[in-house]
């Protein structure tokens, strides 16, 4: 686990600023997906090794759900976005 | 044959003397020297005993490697054991005592242990303890730890303080030797932050101990006028007695510092030790190598040293290791110890060197034995002579002391922390550090390099290249040069074959040759086995000393190359650290912070015994004269907030401010009831789901303004619900125009409840709170007389007419002090969370026991409020799952008991009458229990399969805890004005 | 009816000395202010209306949220010059939020027991200011002058952050008192 992260809003702060709140991959389906879609939202994670998308929650600091893109072999942080704007992005 | 201190030299302060105790009798040293300095200048060579064998053993190192002189310092609390008397600064007043000894140092019983040691070998733990199964833990394995052990820990509390700390720099020098004071110097001449540690009480390292001339002074004068240039420099801070211990991600790096272990007395005022946390863009390692033990028969005796150390005490401390010295090497750092012992007037009793060709570097007239090897050592509890052997002919040479080196391991402990394995190499016969970019730089000895010329250049050198990488212009000087300096090269000589005694390799865990050979042949040769196995490069020590003897013998017992054998995985720590440290200041009742509500001195001055509820301190109960226990109290209170008026502090709920104009939409999303449609002045009860259908939360939410909601939450679930929000604010709908923050600790919130707390609250309050003009969920802000404005809530938890009244926190106290005055003529009293649970469950409310992270909204009763209408809402989509609709599900009833003596208690599991206890059996459970005394009985909510259908049959409640059950009748859960008259009065 | 306000060090403080040693943290009893939040679009405009406030300070505490800080007896005209911003939802927070103005030579070492942000002048500039952890408890550390910080915590962890860092203030001899 990284010891450190780089908020996009705070700066470098230390991991204990930080709440892990888990996958950030899924996608929450629309209102008319099928009970699979909700099953699979809610339950179904994979386990990848190496290069992964967290969802960290800056607790302590700015309030913001960050987005870490890092790897869990190496501990390396390629990036950290505001979730909000990496969904306004993506859309 | 004894130890002693010179006359003159030695970088003690010998106007300084300071008085110490070993074992209890007096001593004394000077100020600067270490505990083993001073235990050697008072001619104390053995020290302690070892762990598995209990055999003699003195000190062998000068440094943070030693795995002998370990002792207990301290007495009471401040007892500490286990440590190394080599890095232990000594101080007026220091208590030291020997371990693992019993009754004396000198005669120790446990040394009976060497005659068992056929039994003691590697992997006794596994195999001679087998059997029979039951006699370990009661027989086997206490008489192993009374036998085999370190130091005892105290078991009174620690009076000392303890802190935490950060730091940040451009670059972190760890180790102030030759290597680290050239690049930090190299560093903050060119105006970077620089942070330079090093674990011993004096910085210069190895400088300290030898006698070069550097730059034309002495080593220690050229090391005090690099520290004072450092010191000019106001971004360069230097940490002395700082080892740093860990080497974590992003360049964070783990040090402890110890601010007063070397005073009698710590002053309150600072910790004793104090752990920092440094955050590095760049660090050079310049740690210095490791003199490595040869491992030949009878290794072991008090009086062989490391030839390194022998120089330590001799250059640094003045003591001399013995007046006829032996030397036993393989390289130039055996001659340099017998060149400063025949320097020092000290008899060189002979030079025995493992190589066919020595150099001629040797002291004259010493007596040089090539190609030899020692095969034992007499004395006992002393050195008194080596059995040296050489082309098959035997020769003892007297002797009071034998310097040993075997060569020289880079420290690269801290580079190989995070994942990377050492590196062989064959050119330095030793393991190097692995490349780790540029994060971490080894420098230096730690680099393989040999000479304190070569350091000092290593360490410019590394400093520079961070310069450049750091995109500064660096600023160079010429290196001081050095004279007089000796080759430490050495010939690899893994063990001395013929050993007549037990050659150690790991001196602390009593590991030797034939433990290895053991392990070998029982196919535990693979060396992170090998050390499990036979304990070698465990405890206090890691195997700094005998790792690499380990992986050289296992290789030499393979035939392969030290390569292949490799070495165990290091992790932090690289020498101990004290729980304490680690703690920093959290301890105690200070192991979190606490969290005081605004009413809390309220509630004191009304003589609340308070609970601990999360962070909170909450008001229990408020005890009265003549109350004998805490349920006397309850009972009375309950009964007035039913009579009269009770007020009650609830100020530690979630408040949530929430505002936009997507604000109706966003909570209607969230809760899983309709909140489109709520009226601007009134108050809605909330369900609040998880995303797979089961409930997550309840509380109110009030609109105050066309887009402006107030929101409160439980208590316990106060922050998780904020996260909720702001995950679905962030993450899943960033669209939506909705913001919102927390005003949790804005107001002190007091409900108000009983018949009369209208009366009570009108005294207060200029607003008209008729029920016409403020009836049962409105919601306000109204303004107090005298002018101070606050939020006015109808709402209750207690089935009575209540009231929520909000005010400004700094306020709190004084209007919940008029409120009590102004109901004191009605009767009112304060009620804590005791009287609030009871009222609540006679009411059938549920709070986090019901909503207990299993239930469904149905499940609980309140299935009206999850919306079929709804198009979308968290928890809609899976909340009509099979499983979460199934017929039998455990829900929601009351419990009463048949006869009213037997109380009920939270936690019973409930039975069919006649049924045995069983998880088939299983009919559900007690989430909620109290008496209640309005209905003077024992009365529960629980969880009971299809509860609902089931009113009015008996049941068993069984206690398997107590190993108690009784018959209970199942009922309604609202066990008082069902028609909720008394809400609406 | 006339109602007392009552700080929430207030007990911890009574017994402490009045005068100020050279690292002193001083109390403010009169500190008013308001979490400001910028609705979806109107985030610069808010910035440009806050700066334009004159006589309160205003703190970075996340993107479009801020926390303006003042004293009581001016938070008339700055409550309503808040009111006024288009596109900003305003919450009162005095009473919520506790301040405490940290000033010496030492400081910044003692807040380096504190908090991991760099507090080098290089990093942490006047003026600038942040949320983190501060003493075990989330705040906001603002630097107002080369050595005077000002850090503001929840009222109800303040009791549990002034007994840390008097703790941690001793070694520098650190005095503490209400400063009106």
């Amino acid at each position: 686990m990284a010891s450190l992260i780089s908020c996009p809003h705070c700066g470098v702060r230390p991991k204990e600023e930080f709440t892990i709140r888990g996958d950030a991959t899924p996608v929450r389906p629309g209102p008319d997906a099928p009970e699979e879609a909700w099953f699979a939202y809610v339950y179904l994670r994979e386990n990848p090794k190496g290069r992964i998308r967290e969802s960290w929650h800056h607790t302590s600091g700015c309030r913001r759900f960050l987005i870490v893109e890092r790897d869990n072999v190496t501990h390396e942080v390629y990036s950290v976005v505001d979730a909000a704007q990496a969904k306004e992005a993506a859309e | 044959m004894s130890a002693y201190r010179l006359t003159t030299g030695g970088l003690v302060d010998r106007s300084a003397g300071l008085a110490f105790t070993f074992d209890g009798r007096p001593m004394r040293g000077f100020a600067g020297d270490t505990l083993a300095s001073a235990l050697l200048a008072n001619n104390e060579v053995l020290v302690g005993r070892s762990f598995k064998y209990h055999r003699p053993r003195g000190i062998l190192t000068a440094g943070s490697a030693e795995p002998n002189a370990l002792v207990t310092i301290g007495t009471g609390g401040r007892r500490e054991p286990n440590t190394r008397a080599t890095v232990a600064e000594l101080f007026n007043g220091l208590d030291a005592i020997s371990q693992n000894r019993w009754p004396s140092l000198k005669h120790d019983i446990g040394a009976v242990n060497g005659l068992l040691s056929p039994f003691l070998g590697a992997g006794f733990y596994y195999k001679t303890f087998m059997w029979p199964a039951a006699f370990w833990e009661k027989v086997y394995e206490p008489i192993i730890r009374r036998a085999a052990g370190l130091g005892k820990a105290s078991m009174q509390p620690d009076p000392d303080r303890y802190e935490k700390a950060w730091a940040h720099c451009d670059l972190l020098v760890i180790g102030a030797g030759a290597a680290g004071l050239m690049a930090a110097l190299t560093a903050a001449r060119s105006g970077l932050r620089v942070i330079l540690a090093d674990e011993g009480f004096r910085m210069g390292g190895a400088l300290l101990s030898e006698t070069a001339k550097i730059g034309g002074q002495a080593p220690a004068d050229f090391v005090a006028s690099v520290l004072e240039e450092l010191k000019s420099f106001p971004d360069v801070t230097l940490m002395p007695r700082t080892t740093v211990f860990g080497w974590y991600d992003d360049n964070v790096f783990g040090a402890v510092e110890k601010v007063q272990k070397h005073v009698a007395e710590p002053s309150p005022d600072r910790p004793v030790e104090r752990v920092w946390r440094i955050i590095a863009k760049r660090a050079i390692m310049a740690t210095g190598a490791e003199e490595r033990p040869l491992v030949f028969g009878g290794n072991d005796t008090p009086g062989v040293m490391m030839a390194s150390a022998m120089r330590t005490y001799l250059n640094r401390y003045a003591v001399a290791a013995g007046r006829k010295v032996a030397v036993f090497t393989n390289g130039g750092s055996g001659y340099a110890t017998a060149q400063a012992f025949a320097s020092n007037g000290i008899e060189i009793a002979a030079i025995i060197d493992s190589r066919a060709v020595v150099p001629d570097v040797a002291p004259k007239g010493a007596r040089i034995i090539h190609n030899g090897g020692i095969v034992a050592t007499k004395g006992g509890n002393r050195l008194s002579g080596v059995v040296v052997e050489r082309s098959g002919f035997e020769e003892v040479i007297e002797c009071d002391a034998l310097a040993m080196s075997g060569g020289w391991s880079p420290v690269v402990h801290l580079a190989c922390q995070r994942g990377r394995k050492p590196v062989w190499s064959d050119e330095h016969q030793a393991f190097l550090a692995p490349e780790n970019g540029d994060l971490l730089t080894p420098a230096g000895a730690a680099a393989g390099l040999s000479g304190l010329g070569d350091a000092l250049k290593d360490g410019q050198e590394k400093a520079l290249a961070i310069l450049r990488g750091l995109g500064k212009r660096p600023k160079l000087r010429d290196l001081p040069e050095v004279e007089g300096e000796y080759d430490p090269a050495f010939a690899p000589l893994w063990y001395v074959p013929g050993a007549q005694q037990k050659a150690f390799v790991d001196f602390q865990n009593d590991v030797h040759v034939a433990d290895l050979g053991l392990a070998k042949r029982e196919a535990y040769g693979f060396v992170e086995h090998a050390k499990r196995y036979t304990t070698g490069g465990m405890a206090t020590d890691q195997g700094k000393l005998g790792n690499v003897n380990m992986a050289g013998i296992l290789a030499g017992m393979k035939g392969v190359s030290p390569a292949e054998i490799g070495t165990t995985t290091f992790r932090p720590f690289y020498t101990p650290v004290s729980f304490g440290a680690m703690a920093g200041t959290s301890r105690d009742k200070e192991s979190r912070p606490t969290r005081y509500s605004p009413l809390h001195n309220w509630a004191k001055k009304n003589g609340a015994t308070f609970v601990e509820a999360g962070l909170w301190y909450r008001s229990a109960w408020f005890p009265r004269a003549g109350e004998a226990t805490w349920r006397d109290s309850v009972d009375r209170e309950v009964l007035n907030v039913r009579a009269n008026a009770g007020l009650c502090d609830v100020s530690t709920l979630g408040k949530i401010e929430i505002f936009g104009a997507d604000a109706a939409e966003f909570l209607n999303r969230v809760y899983s009831n309709a909140f489109l449609k709520l009226p601007v002045g009134r108050a809605r009860y909330g369900l609040m789901l998880r995303e797979d259908g089961i409930v997550f939360d309840d509380g109110t939410t009030s609109r105050l303004a066309e887009n402006h909601y107030f929101m409160t939450t439980t208590t316990g679930h106060a922050a998780e619900v904020m996260t909720h929000l702001e995950h679905c604010a962030q993450t899943l709908w960033p669209n939506l125009d909705v913001r919102f923050v927390s005003s949790s600790d804005q107001w002190a919130q007091m409900a108000l409840a009983g018949p009369k707390s209208r009366t009570i609250l009108q005294e207060l309050v200029e607003d008209d709170l008729s029920n016409e003009a403020f009836p049962f969920l409105s919601a306000r802000e109204v303004m107090l007389k005298g002018g101070l404005k606050a939020r006015l809530f109808r709402i209750s938890f207690s089935g009575e007419l209540a009231y929520e009244l909000a005010v400004p926190a700094g306020y709190g106290e004084a209007v919940a002090d008029a409120l009590m005055e102004a109901g004191a003529p009605h009767g009112i009293c304060a009620y804590g969370v005791e009287a609030l649970a009871v009222l609540r469950i006679e009411k059938g409310h549920v709070t986090h026991n019901e909503l207990d992270g299993r239930t469904t909204p149905d499940d609980v009763g309140l299935g009206k409020m999850v919306s079929g209408t709804k198009p979308d809402f968290i928890g809609k989509h899976l909340a009509g799952r099979f499983g979460l609709t199934a017929a039998d599900r455990l829900q929601l009833v009351g419990l009463k008991p048949v006869d009213v003596a037997n109380t009920i208690r939270a936690g019973s599991h409930i039975l069919k009458e006649g049924a045995k206890p069983s998880l088939t059996n299983d009919q559900g459970h007690v989430s909620s229990a109290c008496y209640s005394p309005g209905l003077q009985s024992p009365i529960a909510l629980a969880l009971i399969k299809s509860g609902r259908e089931r009113h009015g049959e008996k049941v068993i409640v069984w206690d398997g805890l107590r190993n108690e059950e009784f018959p209970a009748v199942i009922c309604s859960p609202v066990f008082i004005d069902p028609e909720n008259g008394r809400l609406h009065q | 009816m006339n109602f007392v306000l009552r700080h929430p060090v207030e007990e911890l403080l009574a017994a402490a000395p009045a005068e100020p040693a050279l690292n002193h943290l001083s109390v403010p009893r009169n500190r008013a202010s308001w979490s400001v939040l910028a609705h979806k679009g109107s985030e610069a405009t808010v910035v440009q209306a806050l700066a334009a406030i004159e006589g309160a300070s205003v703190r970075f505490c996340g993107p479009e949220e801020w926390l303006v800080v003042t004293n009581r007896d001016g938070a008339g005209a700055v409550a309503s010059a808040l009111a006024a911003i288009p596109g900003a939802s305003v919450v009162e927070q005095g009473d919520g939020r506790t301040v405490f103005s940290l000033a010496g030579p030492d400081s910044r070492a003692l807040l380096a027991k504190c908090t991991a942000l760099d507090l080098h002048p290089d990093a942490f500039a006047i003026g600038r200011s942040a949320n983190a952890l501060v003493c075990h408890v989330g705040g906001n550390v603002a630097r107002v002058a080369r050595d005077t910080y000002e850090i503001t915590v929840m009222r109800s962890f303040a009791a549990s952050f002034f007994s840390e860092i008097c703790l941690l203030g001793r070694e520098f001899g650190l005095s503490a008192g209400f400063a009106d």
